[in-house]
């Protein structure tokens, strides 16, 4: 796999569920804690894990295969189109959604991301609501109370 | 100094510029610049976005007086961040220029 290489995985998990994973990628450790924050706070059933480079994130996508992934372009070593590129070259991880949250995106990296499937690009900094919005669109319908998981999930 | 004026500022030094064979260099250290602040805009505008969700799930128990006085904080402090939103929008629009003239 492209991404199985040996090197340390900066990830946390700030909640074990059977519902929807979201991976946050991006090296501003401070805007990944705010972000992973609003997205649990949103989303109380879901998983939520980070990684603060492109490569660490790759290897978080090819093992957790989330339904969500958020990603940040300029990341020192492997760049998020890239990750992009990886992912996209990977069959089995076909059904990640990918949605670019960064800080300067020139038009040529943002039309080569869409030429990749990723589903939006969204400039920082990124208005809460339209967070919000994105996972309400991207992420499978929020589990409730005693509900079953659904088979294959 | 105000945006307006700033770019006034910005638009003279780089046409004194046009012909310096740095000009590509500092075009790239300002959009560095403006990614980095971008980041720390971007933390901020999430980190407004909670504070203002907790006061008002806490409005109820703060005293009127404070309350007030907490809301207009945060509102000048929100102020104060679309303004270093403005003041990057004139460092980009300068990278801008600086590629255009090489």
């Amino acid at each position: 796999m492209a991404f199985m290489r040996e090197i340390q995985v900066s990830s946390q998990t700030s909640i074990a569920s059977p519902g929807a994973t979201v991976v946050i990628v991006d090296d501003d450790a401070s805007f990944v804690n705010a972000l992973a924050r609003m997205v649990s706070e949103r989303r109380p059933d879901a998983r939520v894990l980070t990684a603060l480079d492109g490569f660490a994130g790759g290897m978080l996508v090819a093992a957790e295969r989330p339904d969500l992934l958020l990603l940040d372009v300029h990341m020192n070593g492997m760049d998020g189109v890239e990750v992009c590129r990886r992912i996209r070259a990977n069959v089995e991880l076909a059904s990640v959604q990918i949605v670019i949250l960064s800080g300067h995106l020139t038009p040529e990296s943002e039309s080569e991301l869409r030429r990749l499937g990723v589903l939006n690009c969204f400039h920082k900094p990124v208005p809460p609501q339209r967070i919000h919005a994105l996972l309400h669109e991207h992420l499978p319908p929020r589990l409730m109370a005693g509900e079953e998981t659904p088979s294959g999930s | 100094m105000e945006a307006k004026e700033l770019i006034k500022g910005l638009e003279d030094i780089l046409t004194g510029l046009r012909a310096d064979p740095r000009a590509g260099e500092l075009a790239q250290l300002l959009r560095t610049t403006c990614h980095d602040m971008n980041n720390a805009l971007g933390t901020l505008s999430l980190e407004f976005f909670s504070v203002n969700a907790i006061v008002d799930d806490v409005s109820a128990a703060l005293p009127p007086s404070e309350l007030a006085e907490l809301k207009a904080a945060l509102l000048n402090a929100e102020g104060a961040r679309d303004a270093c939103e403005e003041l990057v929008g004139v460092l980009h629009a300068s990278a801008r220029a600086l590629d255009r003239t090489n």
